[in-house]
């Protein structure tokens, strides 16, 4: 198995194109799931300067979620019982299906690679980086984009505080975005862990008990489904300026999972 | 660099219109017929009027249902989306049919990798037709949604443990399953894997695929010059993977092998394929490649055939890039399912395993008049040939541009 580094990452909270003024017109009709799954890969893309120096088929796309573009998916439900049967919204349609944002940044970024979308209860973004790592350390890809992403859904957020006894759940979105290659280069991709443990669904609703082991600032996140992606890759990016840990790890009543980084350009 | 173990396919399990469990498969495989009829009112009044193929009403077999009812987890037959349902049963199949009982798995890692589209959206129209209303009703399907991953809840009805993935590609799901599955086992991160797709049929995408002006109004005929479209269809097709020197280990009855797959973007538009099938080009070539095959190796192809335009003509245009002259027999399994959506890569390698161990295949039904602008010829439906091999190809493209290729071979081909 050969070695796989993080060569550069990108996190994206807001949905502002003054970075990417190009790209702007072909998300005109995307929702902002898609969007900022957009933006995200093309941060870490430009960043890592590879574009122009592979074939386009030589990069894969690994997105991870837990739910999707949920709220285009309730958006079509709207479009259901406002419209009625049968004169429903094509585009809707289209990009509830999980995959959608795939589809876009394949498209918009020529990412001519596997693409591939993994939902998961608990830490989709890992799931997706161990799908990742496993191509290019198995020579089946050169490079390959890995996504985080999440939207808010109000119908959700209010399950979420009528479940917690009123609490009110802040609305968050956002996507990370880290471009892995085979070989050395960047940081050292170590082992990825996921042990998912089939729990009780009010924690994944919550999910206020996820304990993280990197120090960061997520109070703008905590509690929810972007808290690990943010939280990866913030100590990711520590351990880039030669400040972080050589692992990161979470623990959750849902269950635990760690990654392990080595130096860069692999002396570690 | 070691060579990665061969994958075996240890059992199969599948549902949808076309039977209720293997052997039903292979005798509509075989020309028993099937039934596309209006969507049934017990499963939701609808005024379109296009044909649907459905599995029966109540997917679950005696197994199945037995673990159903006395599982720990709170969940039954009134909490669990029907896609939950067809994924438990054609589970349960394809352990019983590799030989093992749950009670032999309980110090094994078993990954389950299962693809879904409408499986993971959420479709719980009373709780929020009340909700947008300013209604606040009980929580039951928020939190049902949330044990609505197949992957996760089979998994944990079972009483197992190991890896889980629901891979969510849209139509390519059960293909791109199967062959992340293989990954898993070929890295040692399981001892077996319950790989392949599953998807009940839904409101969502009935009205979607409507929307789209995608679906026929009479059964559909891929690859025929008068084909209008797919008909939507539901079920579950899982295959149960096993490295093949542990499988032979334990004794196990062998049906074939995941020797390869590829996958590829077409990077082109939200819901066309590639014209030229840029995307199938290159996931059928990695694939090959990855299964040290070349095409003069493959024997049969079950395309993705849905019965539309588009999607017919680009595959076929990837097929005819890939094999050039060469006319390897060319089915679509769709007639005989409908488009089961994430389903349909399981579904379809069961269907391409079952042809290639019989060593024979009948063309596509309903197929009567070729297309002659199709690129690569299929077999008509009036036609049956022999294989010349026990290796071929299951394929599928899906919406965003993703497709994906397996390589697969008979055991006794």
């Amino acid at each position: 198995m050969a070695n796989v580094s993080v060569l550069a990452s990108a996190m994206v909270s807001d949905i502002d194109f003054s970075g990417a003024p190009h790209l702007q017109g072909g998300l005109r009709r995307a929702d902002p799931f898609i969007q900022l799954a957009v933006l995200a890969g093309h941060g870490a893309l430009e960043q890592s300067g590879i574009m122009g120096q592979c074939q386009p088929a030589d990069v894969g796309l690994y997105v991870g979620s837990t739910t999707g573009p949920l709220q285009t998916n309730i958006d079509f439900l709207d479009s259901l019982f406002d419209k009625g049967k049968g004169q429903v919204s094509p585009t809707l349609f289209s990009h509830s299906v999980n995959n959608a944002a795939a589809g876009y940044v394949s498209r918009l970024l020529n990412l001519q690679g596997m693409a591939q979308t993994i939902t998961l209860n608990s830490w989709p973004f890992l799931a997706a980086l161990l799908e990742a790592k496993s191509a290019l350390a198995t020579g089946v890809l050169s490079y390959a984009l890995v996504l985080g992403v999440e939207e808010s859904c109000p119908v959700i957020d209010e399950a979420a505080a009528r479940l917690a006894g009123g609490a009110v759940r802040l609305p968050q979105r956002g996507a990370v975005a880290w471009l892995l290659a085979a070989g050395t280069g960047g940081i050292d991709l170590g082992e990825i862990v996921i042990d998912e443990v089939y729990n009780d669904e009010s924690h994944l609703l919550l999910r206020h008990d996820e304990i993280f082991s990197a120090s960061v600032d997520l109070s703008v996140f905590l509690p929810g489904t972007l808290a690990h992606c943010f939280s990866v890759t913030k100590a990711l990016e520590d351990i880039m300026a030669g400040q972080g840990q050589g692992s990161w790890q979470v623990e959750a009543p849902f269950g635990t999972a760690r990654c392990a980084f080595g130096a860069v350009g692999g002396q570690g | 660099m070691t060579a990665p173990p061969a994958i075996a396919v240890t059992g199969m399990g599948c549902i949808s219109a076309a039977g209720a469990n293997l052997a039903e498969h292979e005798q509509t495989l075989d020309g028993r017929p099937t039934a596309c009829a209006p969507i049934p009112d017990w499963l939701f009044a609808s005024q379109l009027t296009f044909p649907v193929f459905m599995a029966r009403q109540d997917p679950l077999g005696p197994m199945a249902r037995r673990i159903l009812a006395t599982n720990c987890l709170g969940l039954n037959g009134d909490n669990v989306h029907r896609t939950l349902l067809l994924a438990l049963e054609a589970v349960v199949q394809a352990l019983d049919q590799a030989g093992l009982a749950l009670s032999d798995l309980t110090d094994k890692r078993v990954g389950f990798c299962l693809g879904t589209t409408v499986g993971s959206g959420f479709d719980a129209l009373p709780y929020y037709a009340a909700w947008r209303q300013g209604k606040r009703p009980d929580l039951a399907p928020v939190l049902a949604y949330f044990h609505a991953n197949i992957s996760s809840t089979v998994q944990a009805l079972l009483g197992l443990k190991g890896p889980v993935a629901v891979v969510t590609n849209a139509c390519a799901s059960g293909t791109d399953a199967i062959g992340l599955a293989k990954g898993w086992l070929e890295t040692d991160r399981c001892d077996l894997v319950l790989a392949g797709g599953a998807d009940g049929m839904s409101r969502i995408a009935c009205n979607g695929f409507s929307s789209l002006m995608l679906t026929d109004p009479e059964p559909c005929r891929p690859y025929d010059v008068s084909r209008k479209g797919l008909n939507l269809g539901e079920g579950a097709g899982i295959l149960c993977l096993e490295k093949e020197d542990e499988a032979r280990g334990r004794g196990a009855s062998l049906y074939g092998y995941v020797r390869g797959y590829g996958a590829g973007s077409d990077a082109y538009h939200p819901t066309a394929p590639h014209p030229q099938g840029r995307g199938m080009v290159i996931a059928i070539t990695r694939a090959l490649a990855a299964a040290g095959k070349t095409s003069h190796d493959i024997s049969f192809i079950n395309g993705h055939g849905t019965g539309t335009s588009a999607n017919d003509m680009a595959e076929t245009m990837a097929l005819a890039e890939v094999f050039g002259q060469r006319l390897v027999p060319l089915i679509s399994t769709k007639p005989l399912t409908g488009h089961t959506l994430g389903a349909a890569g399981g579904l379809e390698a069961i269907f391409t395993l079952s042809a290639l161990s019989q060593g024979r295949v009948k063309g596509s039904g309903r197929c009567v008049d070729i297309d002659p602008a199709l690129a690569y010829q299929p077999l008509p439906g009036r036609e049956e040939v022999g294989l010349a091999g026990p290796v071929g190809i299951s394929q599928s493209l899906a919406f965003g541009g993703g497709n994906g290729c397996l390589i697969l071979e008979a055991a006794h081909g």
